[in-house]
């Protein structure tokens, strides 16, 4: 079966996560991660963060990376079918 | 180059009216819309657009309260198909090692929308695209299976297109979306849509046959060449991180004309609006637009970086057009506006009090959506095990807590109820519709469906805003949107702009109808926006160019309007007082409705509690006209 189906929320997981969780929540110090409005988020501290560590991995990801594959060639071989609509 | 093929109807410009559609939806043959269980094929989604109710991936209706005028599918064309073939066990497809993990993706019994359930929807899918390029590159995978299965989904979706098209009543379009990105994900991605069906390629040019926007251009025009004429549509340029507009080519050389000629024979209109947020400019970019910050969506599409605002916007690109022009070059970004949806349900998603986003069963209830906080401990128990994720390499951004409330974060609550493609033509048809498209007599609007018009020209008075024949006037006299005013400037008069926009009966009345000017000179360019009309009956204050107040408000508790403010119509004859003939321009018209709840109040308003405190309550509502251009003929001047 998949994995999805496999997975079923297995409880092992559910406890980990709450487990992990309380641990967090007990000794968190949580900042208030509002951001005003998404016009000014190109000013918030935090995701500028954010995107400089997604630069990065982006970075990384393109020496290795699969995103600029050519696997097919060009063609401009037409269609051939049966049309339900000729107008 | 190739020779244009663009069929024309020989009908009085008079008889044009106003067609809304939607140029830009996902269906379960998009890898993506199938990964958020999408189900619905393109045949459902014409449904959907004539007017009847389809199913959600959540179970529930999706529904139009008014039927669209026009439509076109518009899947993805890398792996057009493929992760419903790998997911339905029938297929030959499936028998593949490949498709294993995906068999029953969407079957009822996987179809939860609970916090763990779309984690595990999501990881089960994050390697399709990746290992199906890596395992066709080391054989694994059959490539010319896969191609067969593309080339199959696309004669579907054709077919789908043809069996809908109605003509003189609803129109469809063969279409699909190019999808391609640069490696800091910057989004590039554009829709190709396809004048008719007579003849098209057999498959779609994907960013798997190359990733460089530019060969795309040169398909195109090679099938052009060969009588099949097709436009592209880029959007999402907000999310692109300045690739979409940057002013060198895809090596990074300096542009020049050859490339402006093909990017513009190929791109005549761009997407300026739809759910993943208006491209039409930024607060960063236009300081003095203080209706700028309308629907930003600050990220890179699909991630959680932001996207650099520079390179990323429509009006920063038609003033780089008009240097570019100035230069001696084509202007490669003259373009006209529309908006979209990009819905992946196939059900576009225009309206604020009933918006269920485009990610299927990631966006099916308010609190995935993030406009409520997620409940109690379940959604303390999301937030802290997504802290301890991100530790490991996980999106940080899918939780955030905000006064204590734990809400869904990242792009989601930034998403917005947008929009519509909107066009002039003589009748509802493939010929009419993609005619006016290719001479962009076409206008966006973020999700209502107000008209808006507007023409330039020498000799116009005020007798055409009321004259019956006011509209042939100005076709005759002048240009309408998506044109270039260039004649008579060299005699000193100054043009006039006709603006005439009509409020959408089932949404705000209009508050105030603008002009956005940009122009250029030796030292550099600029922008502004003048206010032409108020409601009501205001005048403009000449100082600062703003209607009054027109009192309109918002009661937040049930989002109720009060209707006595605003007009139901707005005209204007405007001349510019800065006109000067030796100055490239552009001008386009904004008609902005009174304030109403954004799609994030009304999930508040129902769940009971109070609206997000980082969004906007409200909104405005807005059309945006193609610009005219005006391009000065000095060089006839000096000549005298």
């Amino acid at each position: 079966m998949n994995r999805l189906v496999g997975c079923q929320k297995p409880a092992a997981f559910i406890a980990l996560a709450m487990a992990l969780a309380l641990l967090l929540a007990a000794c968190s110090d949580e900042s208030n991660q509002m951001l005003r409005l998404p016009s000014e988020a190109h000013t918030h501290e935090s995701l500028i963060a954010q995107t400089a560590a997604a630069d990065v991995l982006y970075e990384q990801q393109a020496v290795n990376g699969t995103r600029t594959a050519q696997i097919f060639e060009t063609e401009t071989e037409l269609l051939t079918r049966w049309r339900r609509f000729s107008g | 180059m190739a020779e244009s093929s663009v069929k024309t109807v020989v009908k009085s410009p008079v008889e044009r009216k106003a067609y809304f559609g939607d140029l830009h939806v996902h269906t379960t043959y998009s890898f993506d819309a199938y990964a958020f269980g999408t189900l619905a094929t393109p045949y459902d989604a014409y449904r959907y657009a004539r007017g009847e109710a389809i199913r959600s991936p959540a179970g529930f209706n999706m529904q139009l309260t008014r039927p669209m005028d026009f439509y076109a599918v518009t899947d993805h064309g890398m792996f057009l198909g493929l992760a419903e073939a790998a997911a339905d066990t029938s297929t030959e497809f499936s028998k593949h090692p490949f498709s294993e993990r995906y068999y029953g993706l969407n079957a009822p019994k996987n179809m939860g929308t609970s916090a763990l359930d779309v984690l595990d929807r999501m990881r089960t899918f994050s390697s399709f695209v990746p290992t199906a390029v890596s395992q066709i590159r080391s054989g694994e995978l059959d490539r010319d299976e896969v191609l067969g299965i593309v080339r199959s989904a696309w004669r579907d979706s054709i077919n789908a297109a043809d069996e809908f098209y109605e003509p003189g009543t609803f129109t469809t379009f063969a279409a699909y979306e190019y999808t391609s990105s640069t490696s800091d994900r910057g989004n590039l991605h554009r829709n190709v849509v396809f004048q008719d069906t007579h003849n098209l390629p057999r498959e779609p040019f994907s960013r798997l046959h190359s990733s460089n926007p530019e060969d795309l251009w040169q398909w195109m025009d090679d099938l052009r060449s060969k009588g099949i004429e097709s436009l592209a549509i880029p959007h999402n340029s907000n999310g692109s991180n300045g690739q979409m507009f940057k002013l060198v080519d895809w090596a990074g050389d300096p542009l020049d004309d050859d490339y402006a000629q093909q990017r513009i024979r190929n791109e005549p209109i761009v997407e300026i609006t739809q759910i993943k947020g208006t491209s039409e400019t930024h607060p960063m970019l236009s300081s003095k637009d203080e209706f700028a910050s309308f629907e930003i969506m600050p990220f890179r599409v699909a991630t959680n970086a932001l996207s650099q605002v520079k390179g990323s916007y429509v009006r920063e690109a038609l003033l780089n057009g008009l240097v570019l022009e100035q230069q001696g070059m084509t202007d490669p970004y003259q373009f006209g506006f529309i908006g979209s949806s990009d819905t992946h349900t196939g059900a576009s998603q225009n309206v604020e009090s009933d918006f269920v986003s485009k990610l299927g069963l990631l966006s099916a209830t308010a609190e995935q959506r993030g406009s409520v906080p997620a409940s109690g401990l379940a959604g303390e128990l999301e937030y802290q095990a997504n802290r301890v994720l991100a530790k490991f390499g996980g999106n940080p951004a899918l939780r955030v807590k905000i006064n204590g409330d734990v809400y869904t974060g990242g792009a989601t609550p930034t998403f917005g109820a947008s929009g519509f493609a909107a066009a002039w033509a003589e009748e509802n048809t493939r010929e009419s519709l993609y005619s006016a498209f290719r001479r962009k007599e076409v206008f966006a609007t973020s999700g209502s469906r107000i008209q808006i018009r507007l023409f330039a020209g020498f000799g116009f008075d005020q007798k055409m805003l009321y004259d019956a024949d006011g509209i042939e006037q100005a076709y005759a006299k002048g240009v309408t949107m998506g044109g270039t005013l260039t004649s008579k400037a060299t005699i000193g008069e100054v043009p006039s702009f006709l603006v005439m926009a009509s409020a959408d009966p089932e949404s705000a009345p209009l508050q105030r109808l603008q002009i956005i000017k940009g122009w250029v000179d030796a030292e550099g360019t600029y922008e502004e926006v003048i206010d032409i009309a108020c409601s009501g009956g205001d005048s403009v204050n000449p100082k600062t160019n703003r209607c009054p107040d027109n009192g309109a408000t918002v009661d937040l508790r049930d989002c109720s309007i009060n209707e006595a403010t605003g007009a139901g119509q707005l005209t204007a004859l405007w001349q510019d007082p800065e006109f000067k003939a030796e100055q490239r321009a552009f001008y386009y018209a904004r008609a902005i409705e009174n304030p109403t709840c954004r799609w994030s109040t009304w999930d508040a308003v129902r769940a009971g509690v109070s609206p997000r405190p980082d969004l906007p309550t409200t909104l405005q509502e807005r059309a945006w006209s193609s610009p005219i251009h005006y391009t000065p003929v000095f060089e006839k001047q000096e000549q005298h």
